[in-house]
């Protein structure tokens, strides 16, 4: 049986280099674009910031000196100064300078959160599968299969990983006060996880070494994926029904207002919370299915057998997403006023869209057109996202922080530009040459069963 | 003060498990890929078989390494969050954008390059793969870098405004290259070098002690050894340079450190003494028992006879550190230092006096089960060089402007204390499967038959093939 499909691709020997100099190319190539703007940021940053050291001493005259010189402020040195009396300054310019520095502060911020939320579709499409795959290798489990299942996955599950390590990365770095806020509401379903990805990653790692102890490692695998599916689900699910954070007034760094949570560790379980968990493995175990179908032949027996998997799964995914949506609906403010609202029409397009997509990754899965339905099922989880990030905003915890409250209040563009314009490209890139190779993998491993 | 003193110190123990766990393997990941650049740059350069093997063979060891150091890496990155909520906010706007900088610029480069390294072997050239194995040792080394400038800064917080409740960096500079960062950097990479190359020699004698591939082995320690001498000797004079980096920034550790209670004797003299050991009395103000040499703390810390260095009794009781984890911490790390580096001047010695040829190697038995043993220092010396630094700095996890137990998260007791049970047996189980692969690759041996990489032999067809181990694991054969 000739696969149509996955023709075996060669590869040129200057593919690797040509992946290399495009990343580079494009690093400075955003580098040159952004220089103007970063250098002025940062020769304005300086006045700017020591303004705010200086804040509390004597605010009239660091607002003189950078209104002198007409140069931006950041947010908070504004919002401090603003709130005083502050006879150096005319209501009318406060007022301009306000303006000003927050234009920029927002921008940046929902700069950053556009990153983070690009960090978590990666990860949720990426990983997604490889969790999925890991669940459906618990009802498979026998050695052919499970190993064929962890074969699969071999090279990219690690790089798939990292994306969750950049989320984490851009919330620390960005928006430090979620962070340090809803984790600690979260600890109860964040450590299980972080068990659970642990338990997964060193079971990956070990089951090629090991040869006695090898079930067991594909064991802590399947229940790993399993758990940590379940666990995003339900994180997931317990920010989106609003945290309850406490104003409290701290004493150290110059002492403020910090929103802390106070109650329990189990105050984030709540049904929806759990249902979110049990839509998130409904959810992975749908892509794994069809990621695993991508990855073998076409007369390999694991496509087979995860092909009924892949029936019930999409069925329950689509129900689940119904039922998702309908007990948003009702039981959120910021969904109902979205949904209901002027811009009704959208999400009622948008909804159509996602039910759209569905169906062609249905269609593209039953006709055999793997990697069409995979990506059909990165642009569904996109425009679920999307969805979700357009019912949200501005919000980022519903209630709770907006995005412009909740980002760091000294977000400079010389870092955004940085990580932006310097990293991500060529993290991208790294991920398309991975991915790239990956698909080839498939020609490989197929050639291989079929012999 | 929020919370009870038993939840601060459940606080701390909770952190403290997930940091030790984490830091068992990134020093070695780093160390490692700087051997391997050295391996596979001879390799390129002279052509030799010996080299790629070794190269190889090392390699198999960083991956299982590696995987554990991300594994719990991840772990840590969100302990933050989860542990000390409090100090995440406060302290994000510095600390947390330098572990972002670390994550974007460095971890993601690492990861990158490491799969080209590891599945590039046979597919690409040998100096493109080179170039990988070059970008793998840089970025771990930068990876190094961030974190320590952001543990640094909680040291010694430099170039920050306090604002509404917030650090904010007014200074980057200042922020990155602070006191303690310019000493403490390089401590921590080349204790990092040290380590791998401790692990190098003892792996090297394993197989000498054993006749097995003597002559590549030997090769091996021929040129680990007197890196190890310098790298050792480099170290001990780092080590120093941060005591006094500490001595100078915060007093009140190195009096922890040194168990020096009182500036001043009872009769008003200056206490210039120095305990070799001792233990606190109950109510921790004073030694109950002590061994002292007289004057050598004043010599060791003001270069002077009877120079006065601020004792405990200086220092708000409410400011004070625990005393006796830094005391035993600090000297166990000194002792573990001084072994590897007299450890490494007895394999000089036989080097020099040309006992370490291939044929007469394996006779210096006493030298090579001592080598074999000797990884155990390191991974000692890190964890008691931390364990003083982060216990000296109590009680406050920002020096001197955020008290450890502001910055915790009011999670409760059994909370804490769950946590503690589920990741100790977990940060038990990656290490000792961790181990036991080390140890099996190691047995196992270097892989000498499989065909070198010729240039212009790369095999690109097959970029994305599974490595042959994995290839047997598929059904259907």
């Amino acid at each position: 049986m000739q696969p149509k499909t996955h023709s075996p691709r060669t590869h040129s020997p200057r593919t690797l280099l040509r992946a290399f100099w495009v990343g580079l190319a494009l690093m400075f190539g955003a580098m040159t674009i952004a220089a103007p703007a970063t250098a002025q940021t940062a020769t304005a940053q300086q006045p700017g910031q020591s303004a705010v050291a200086s804040a509390s001493a004597n605010p009239a005259e660091a607002a003189a000196k950078a209104a002198a010189r007409n140069l931006p402020m950041s947010f908070t040195t504004l919002k401090g100064m603003s709130s005083q009396t502050d006879p150096a300054l005319s209501a009318a310019q406060k007022h301009q300078l306000l303006n000003r520095a927050m234009e920029t502060h927002n921008l940046l911020s929902l700069a950053w959160a556009l990153a983070l939320a690009l960090s978590v579709g990666m990860y949720l499409i990426l990983d997604g599968a490889d969790l999925g795959a890991g669940v459906l290798s618990l009802f498979h489990n026998d050695n052919q299969t499970r190993d064929g299942i962890m074969a699969a996955m071999a090279g990219t599950w690690d790089a798939n990983e990292t994306w969750l390590i950049v989320a984490g990365g851009i919330l620390f770095g960005g928006f430090p006060l979620v962070y340090g806020s809803i984790f600690h509401y979260l600890a109860l379903p964040l450590a299980i996880l972080l068990l659970a990805i642990l338990v997964r990653a060193i079971s990956i790692e070990f089951h090629h070494h090991a040869e006695r102890s090898k079930r067991w490692w594909g064991f802590g695998f399947g229940f790993g994926s399993l758990v940590t599916a379940f666990g995003i689900g339900l994180a997931g699910g317990a920010v989106l029904q609003g945290v309850p954070l406490t104003n409290v007034h701290v004493t150290y760094a110059g002492g403020g207002i910090h929103r802390v949570f106070e109650g329990g560790l189990f105050d984030c379980i709540t049904p929806f919370s759990l249902w979110c968990g049990v839509a998130g493995v409904i959810a992975s175990v749908m892509a794994g299915a069809l990621y695993l179908r991508a990855r073998f032949t076409l007369d390999s027996p694991q496509r087979h057998i995860v092909k009924p998997w892949l029936n019930v799964s999409m069925a329950l995914l689509v129900v689940s997403v119904v039922i998702s949506g309908i007990w948003m609906f009702s039981a959120f403010d910021w969904v109902s006023a979205r949904w209901a609202g002027p811009f009704w029409w959208a999400f009622a397009l948008a909804g159509l869209w996602i039910v759209f997509t569905v169906w062609k990754m249905w269609e593209a899965a039953h006709r055999d057109r793997d990697l069409e339905s995979m990506l059909w099922y990165a642009v569904a989880t996109a425009s679920v996202m999307l969805t979700v990030g357009l019912t949200l905003f501005p919000w980022l915890v519903p209630g709770t922080w907006t995005i412009y409250d909740a980002a760091d209040p000294s977000l400079s563009l010389l870092s955004f530009t940085l990580a932006m314009g310097g990293f991500f490209p060529v993290i991208l890139v790294y991920n398309w040459y991975q991915i790239w190779v990956f698909r080839a993998r498939i020609s490989a491993l197929g050639s291989y069963g079929a012999h | 003060m929020p919370g009870s003193d038993l939840a601060n110190l459940l606080a701390r123990i909770d952190f403290g498990l997930i940091t030790a766990m984490h830091i068992v393997y990134p020093p070695l990941t780093i160390g490692l890929s700087v051997l391997l650049l050295f391996g596979e740059w001879r390799w390129v350069r002279t052509d030799s078989e010996h080299w790629y093997r070794m190269t190889r063979f090392f390699e198999k060891l960083f991956l299982i390494n590696f995987g554990a150091g991300v594994a719990t890496g991840v772990t840590m990155e969100l302990a933050f969050g989860i542990l000390y909520g409090p100090f995440s906010a406060a302290a994000g706007p510095v600390f947390g954008r330098l572990l972002g900088f670390e994550t974007i610029t460095a971890f993601m480069y690492e990861a990158g390059f490491v799969g080209l390294m590891v599945f590039g072997w046979h597919k690409i050239g040998r100096r493109m793969h080179l170039f990988a194995t070059f970008n793998v040792a840089l970025a771990s080394s930068i990876s190094g870098f961030w974190i320590l400038a952001a543990n640094s800064w909680m040291q010694d917080p430099e170039g920050v405004a306090e604002v509404g409740g917030n650090f904010f960096a007014t200074d980057w500079f200042k922020v990155i290259f602070n006191d303690d960062s310019l000493t403490a950097v390089p401590h921590m990479l080349i204790a990092a070098l040290e380590q791998s190359l401790v692990v190098g020699v003892a792996v090297a004698a394993f197989f000498v002690y054993k006749s097995r591939h003597t002559e590549m082995f030997t090769k091996a320690l021929r040129a680990l050894i007197p890196a190890l001498v310098i790298v050792a000797a480099f170290q001990i004079f780092m080590g120093d340079s941060l005591g006094q980096t500490v001595a100078h920034a915060q007093p009140a550790a190195l009096a922890a450190m040194e168990g020096h209670y009182h500036t001043h004797n009872p009769d008003g003299s200056v206490n210039t003494g120095w305990h070799i050991v001792m233990w606190p009395n109950a109510k921790g103000d004073g030694t109950a028992w002590s061994i002292t040499i007289p004057h050598v703390l004043s010599l060791l810390e003001t270069h002077s006879w009877n120079g006065a260095v601020p004792g405990l009794d200086s220092i708000p009781p409410q400011d004070r550190p625990p005393v006796l984890i830094p005391f035993y911490a600090f000297r166990v790390m000194v002792a573990a230092g001084g072994a590897i580096f007299l450890l490494s001047l007895w394999g000089a010695w036989l080097l020099f006096r040309g006992r370490l040829s291939v044929e007469a190697a394996s006779r210096n038995r006493w030298f090579l089960m001592a080598a074999m043993v000797s990884p155990v220092l390191p991974y000692i010396a890190i964890w008691t060089g931390w364990w003083t630094r982060e216990v000296a700095r109590q009680p406050w996890v920002v020096y001197g402007l955020m008290r450890t137990s502001e910055g915790r998260s009011p999670l409760s007791a059994g909370a804490e204390i769950a946590w503690f049970v589920g990741f100790a047996a977990f940060g038990l189980l990656v290490m000792v499967s961790t181990l036991y692969f080390i140890l099996k690759v190691v047995r196992h041996g270097p892989d000498m038959t499989t065909p070198i990489p010729r240039e212009g032999e790369e095999r690109h067809e097959q970029l994305g093939s599974l490595p042959a181990v994995q290839q047997h694991a598929v059904p259907g054969e």
